[in-house]
């Protein structure tokens, strides 16, 4: 009974209020915006980075094994070291790999031409390089006279480009090529039978830490053995280190701002008398706070909503997408970034956690402050006195 | 002295929080009863604390001493979290209106219906039937501003009947109107204690002083309430 007669006229009133106000009211609907969308696009890019990467770390190998020694990484026999890992038990189709990185017309570029080097499913569908020809990422396919693609080291190559990797797999292929195991080996300097590393795949997958003291054990030579969850952490950490500082850097100066507003839009020395005048008609504290609460769910919810639907587009959304990802990554190039639902909501609770319920509660706080004053004390800061 | 029903005041001292003890009270050892179904007329000069009084019964003051009874119930005592709700058992009619000005008319009358829990339907017929008392229907969509000085007082009063309040505190409700006017305010309050309503008018307007319609007449001077038996005439 008490919510089909109270709360509809409060809310009612509550949204009157709000456009008696219109210009507060938008203020304090912009800088909340502008909050979540700071705030949601940090946790969004964030989780983004994070199912992106699970994505294509699931199918990449467990383990990859490079040999050593005094000079820095050397070339794998690449028959023997096959036949010395599946002698580990738990390791499964140990696949040599033919990859390294050379000089690109812009910069390095990372050749390879083994398909274990990334996943299978970035190369579903792509026209196969035969010698003399490459397939490149998005990042090396910049600005290549007539499709001709230089690459320099000891044993410089000039390949044809005849395809590009996709977009939504540039976080893996940005600054790949694509090239047959005989034009990779006279680029590399490899000799037949020699690989760069080797890849490994495990029965049990969460054995990817304990199986790796046998897996060197196993090589008459110095390995060094990455795991899925050290390449995962270099990536992640790279990637949201330098953006991140300035993200955190800017969440108090924004947060301060939002209190300051709330109490100049809730301390109104009007608004003081104007609660007065309510609780001589017989508003009671709580009702004045009730309707502050309706109020300001009235301005902030739209607000988050709307810094939500923002911050999702300037995450997942080009070319926004590619601006957001230099400031947070200080200038990696990061496209097609995934969401996850689970995800997707846990960013939904966290800013309300982090936005909605300081917001809520520095209204409550203010309000009850206010209100609870004597009716006639609160009634000399008017106008009409 | 009844406290049963209506408003009492009992033994009502009155000092300005902050005020030194050596300065005159502003209301002294005030004694009074407004029963339901009444009309009770407090005139005196400006300043001589008409205005507190009204407050300090509406529970917007409390008193230095005494106490206000309404019902039977100490309601000066109270702390705010019960005088608050009593206080819907009220309706005031500022000296100074205290409209809102940015409001329309029906708006303003919304107000103190609002936490009320009066059903949007019952809350429309008392906002039309206090246009109509107040000769305001015509400009229920205007905003209050807009309004004549005589116009802002009846609203002000309607504001103070509208959700039907046990008592009336009316603080010179017939300052800004015509006779005719303040004929229609007078019998409008007449009609409202007949229903059992406790109405207690402040004014020093000599039309109500006059009026054969008010039960119990009082005089404050220099803090003291006395009650006088006879009407004045009107000059």
């Amino acid at each position: 009974m008490i919510s089909e007669t109270r709360y509809p006229p409060m809310a009612i009133w509550a949204a009157r209020d709000v456009q008696r106000h219109a210009g507060r009211s938008m203020l304090l609907f912009a800088c909340l915006a502008s909050l979540v969308f700071l705030i949601a696009t940090a946790l969004l890019f964030s989780q983004a980075m994070d199912a992106t990467w699970a994505r294509l770390l699931d199918q990449s190998p467990d383990l990859v094994i490079r040999r050593i020694d005094g000079g820095g990484w050397a070339p794998i026999p690449a028959d023997n070291a096959v036949a010395l890992a599946k002698r580990v038990p738990g390791v499964l189709d140990p696949t040599p790999r033919l990859w390294g990185v050379v000089t690109g017309p812009e910069g390095p570029v990372t050749v390879m031409a083994s398909t274990a080097v990334v996943p299978e499913s970035v190369l579903n569908g792509m026209k196969i390089p035969s010698a003399g020809q490459a397939v490149v990422g998005q990042g090396v396919a910049r600005a290549l006279p007539e499709n001709r693609l230089n690459l320099g080291s000891r044993h410089p190559l000039t390949v044809t480009v005849i395809d590009l990797f996709p977009a939504d797999t540039s976080l893996a292929t940005h600054d790949l090529v694509w090239i047959t195991p005989d034009d990779a080996r006279h680029l590399l300097g490899l000799a037949p039978g020699q690989a760069s590393d080797l890849a490994v795949h495990l029965f049990r997958r969460e054995e990817e830490q304990a199986i790796q003291a046998d897996l060197a054990a196993a090589f008459p030579w110095p390995v060094r053995i990455t795991d899925r969850t050290a390449s995962a952490l270099r990536h992640r950490t790279q990637a949201v280190r330098s953006g991140g500082i300035a993200v955190v850097a800017g969440i108090p100066a924004l947060l301060a701002l939002l209190l300051i507003i709330t109490g100049t839009v809730l301390d109104h020395t009007g608004q003081r008398a104007h609660w007065g005048l309510l609780k001589s008609l017989g508003w009671t504290t709580a009702d004045i706070v009730r309707l502050q609460v309706i109020r300001a769910m009235i301005v902030g919810t739209p607000a988050v909503m709307l810094g939500l639907a923002s911050a999702y587009a300037a995450v997942f959304y080009p070319p926004a997408a590619g601006v957001t990802a230099y400031w947070i990554t200080g200038g990696q190039h990061l496209a097609a970034l995934t969401l996850v639902s689970s995800g997707a909501a846990m960013i939904m609770l966290e800013i309300v956690a982090l936005v909605g319920l300081p917001f809520l509660a520095a209204v409550c706080l203010t309000s009850v402050r206010a209100a609870t004053d004597a009716p006639w004390t609160m009634l000399q800061a008017d106008p009409w006195n | 002295m009844e406290l049963n029903a209506g408003l009492a005041c009992r033994r009502l001292d009155f000092r300005w929080p902050g005020k030194h003890t050596d300065e005159p009270l502003v209301l002294k050892s005030v004694e009074a009863v407004f029963s339901p179904g009444t009309v009770s007329l407090v005139s005196g000069d400006t300043g001589s604390g008409k205005s507190t009084l009204l407050h300090l019964l509406a529970g917007l003051l409390r008193p230095t001493a005494g106490e206000v009874w309404a019902d039977g119930l100490p309601v000066s005592r109270w702390p705010s979290r019960h005088r608050d709700p009593w206080r819907q058992q009220v309706g005031i009619v500022f000296q100074h209106l205290a409209l809102i000005p940015d409001l329309t008319v029906a708006e303003n009358l919304l107000l103190p219906m609002i936490p009320r829990q009066i059903a949007w339907s019952r809350m429309q017929e008392e906002i039309l039937r206090q246009l109509a008392d107040a000769d305001l229907s015509v400009l229920a969509d205007a905003p209050t501003s807009t309004l004549s000085g005589g116009q802002r007082q009846r609203l002000a009063i309607a504001r103070a009947l509208v959700a039907s309040p046990r008592f009336i505190l009316a603080d010179e409700p017939t300052a800004f109107q015509d006779d005719h006017h303040a004929a229609q305010i007078r019998a409008q309050l007449c009609r409202t204690a007949r229903e059992g309503t406790a109405v207690v008018i402040c004014s020093h307007d000599p039309r109500l002083r006059s009026s054969d319609e008010i039960d119990r007449r009082y005089h404050l001077a220099s803090g003291t309430l006395t009650e006088n038996a006879a009407k004045q005439e009107s000059p």
